[in-house]
C-alpha cells in the first residue's frame, strides 16, 4: 500500500489494504487495484505497474463485466472465484467482494494457486469482520441497470438487456 | 448532396449500386478500425478504391465485405487516380462471391471445431456462434441468446483491455458456474463457450482452439488488409 494513500484510509479500508498487501508480492503480479462499490479506488499495489489512468480504465471495464456476469449467473454465482481473462501475454483476474471489486494484473507465469490462496484468506477476513463487511456493503452496489444506463454503445446495451432480461429463463 | 449513415443500415453493395445507377461522381468513405476505406465513382463507374496499403480491385473486395462502420458519400469531381477499369456490376458480383466463399470456408472450419470440441471428455455445454449471431453448434442448457450476449460482451471487454494493457490478444475468459467452469474463447469470427468440470485441464482445448484460430485467420487474411490482420499483434 502506498504511504500517502494509507493516510487517507479509514480503519476499515486500512485493514483491507493490509490484508491485500501480500498479493502484490505474489510472483507474476504486476499490479492490483481494489475499488469500492462506487468504483472509487481503496488501495493498489505499492510497485505501480500501470499509470493511474490505464489502471482505472481496465478496472472499470472489469467491474462492469463482473456486475453483468453476476446477473447472468444468478444463484450460480460463486462467492470467491474470479472472472479470469487469459491473454497471450498475461492475466487479468477480477473478484467481487460484496459490492467491491479486486482486480489483479499478472504477466506470463503468474502464480495462480498462491493468488487464489491469498484471496480466499481475504474472503475469510471479510467474512469474520462485521466492520469490513459493512465497509464493503457501503455505497450503492451498482447492478446491471447501472451498467446498462452507462453502456458505451447500443450494442453493449443490447447485450446487457439480453443477459439480465433473460434472468428468469435460466 | 452527401449521404451519411452506418453500414448496418445500408450495405456497401447497395451504396455502390445507388451511385452507379444514378451516374454519380462521388467519394464513399467508410470509417474502420484500420483507417478510412474509400471508393471513388466517376460518372457512375467505380474508378478507384483504397484501404490501408491496398488499392484497386483488391481494396474494393475488402470494402465490400464490411458490415459495420459509419460512412459518408460526398460529391467529388476528380478522383486522385484511376486503378479500376472493370464494370461495377462484375466487380460487385465477384467481390460478393469471394466473400461468400470465405464465409463458407470459415463456417466449415467452425463446424469441424465444434465436432472436435463436443468429443472432448467432460464438455457438458458447447456453443459455437459466429460474431454476427449465426449458431454453428448449440448443446446444453444455457439459453442461447443469453450465452451469446455474455460471450460477446466478455470478448469485447477483453479486446478493449488488451488494447489498454498491451497483453496481446484475448485467449479466453473463464468463470465458475455451479459445479463447472465456463470458458469463452475468442476465435476470430466465432465465439466458443464451453462448460467443463472445475478440475478439467483446459490446455488441450485451448491448444485445439489455437490451431483452429490460426486456420480461420489464414482464411481471413486472404481478404483482409494487412493493417487489420496485424491489429491483434502484441504491441
Amino acid at each position: 500500500m502506498s504511504a500517502p494513500l494509507a493516510k487517507l484510509l479509514t480503519p476499515s479500508a486500512k485493514a483491507l489494504a493490509e490484508a491485500l498487501d501480500p498479493i502484490g508480492a505474489v510472483p507474476g503480479v504486476t499490479d492490483y487495484l481494489f475499488v469500492d462499490a462506487r468504483g472509487v479506488p481503496v488501495t493498489r499495489t505499492s510497485h505501480y505497474g500501470y499509470d493511474d489512468e490505464r489502471l482505472a480504465l481496465a478496472t472499470e471495464a472489469l467491474r462492469r463485466s463482473g456486475i453483468v456476469l453476476r446477473a447472468y449467473l444468478g444463484a450460480d454465482a460463486p462467492e470467491s472465484e474470479p472472472l479470469a481473462l487469459r491473454f497471450s501475454n498475461g492475466w487479468v483476474l477480477a473478484w467481487r467482494l460484496g459490492g467491491a471489486t479486486l482486480v489483479v494484473f499478472g504477466r506470463e507465469g503468474l502464480d495462480l494457486p498462491t493468488i487464489r490462496m491469498r484471496v480466499s484468506i481475504l474472503h475469510r477476513e471479510v467474512a469474520d469482520s462485521r466492520r469490513l463487511r459493512r465497509f464493503l456493503a457501503n455505497g450503492p452496489d451498482s447492478g446491471p441497470d447501472w451498467v446498462r444506463a452507462t453502456a458505451q454503445s447500443d450494442e453493449e446495451r443490447c447485450w446487457i438487456d439480453t443477459i439480465s432480461g433473460g434472468r428468469t429463463d435460466g | 448532396m452527401g449521404l451519411v449513415g452506418n453500414l448496418s443500415d445500408l450495405n456497401v453493395a447497395n451504396i455502390i449500386e445507388l451511385n452507379c445507377v444514378e451516374k454519380h461522381s462521388a467519394q464513399l468513405t467508410v470509417k474502420t478500425r484500420s483507417g478510412d476505406a474509400m471508393v471513388f465513382f466517376d460518372n457512375g463507374e467505380i474508378v478507384h478504391a483504397r484501404w490501408g496499403e491496398l488499392k484497386g480491385t483488391e481494396a474494393l473486395y475488402h470494402v465490400l465485405r464490411l458490415s459495420e462502420g459509419d460512412f459518408h458519400v460526398a460529391p467529388t469531381t476528380v478522383p486522385p487516380e484511376r486503378t479500376i477499369f472493370e464494370s461495377w456490376k462484375g466487380l460487385v458480383l465477384d467481390g460478393m462471391r469471394a466473400f461468400d466463399e470465405t464465409r463458407r470456408l470459415q463456417g466449415d472450419i467452425a463446424q469441424s471445431l465444434a465436432d472436435e470440441l463436443k468429443g472432448l471428455p467432460g464438455v457438458s455445454r458447447l456453443l459455437v456462434v459466429s460474431k454476427d449471431g449465426i449458431v454453428v453448434h448449440d448443446q446444453g442448457g444455457t439459453p442461447t441468446e443469453r450465452a451469446y450476449a455474455l460471450s460477446a460482451l466478455l470478448t469485447a471487454q477483453g479486446s478493449a483491455l488488451s488494447d489498454t494493457l498491451h497483453f496481446g490478444p484475448l485467449n479466453y475468459a473463464a468463470y465458475l458456474r455451479g459445479r463447472e467452469k465456463e470458458f469463452v474463447f475468442n476465435c476470430d469470427q466465432f465465439l466458443v463457450m464451453l462448460a467443463v468440470p472445475r478440475s478439467a485441464d483446459i490446455r488441450p482445448t485451448s491448444a485445439l482452439i489455437e490451431t483452429i484460430r490460426a486456420k480461420l485467420k489464414a482464411s481471413e487474411n486472404e481478404l483482409v488488409p494487412r493493417e487489420e490482420a496485424d491489429e491483434d499483434a502484441p504491441r
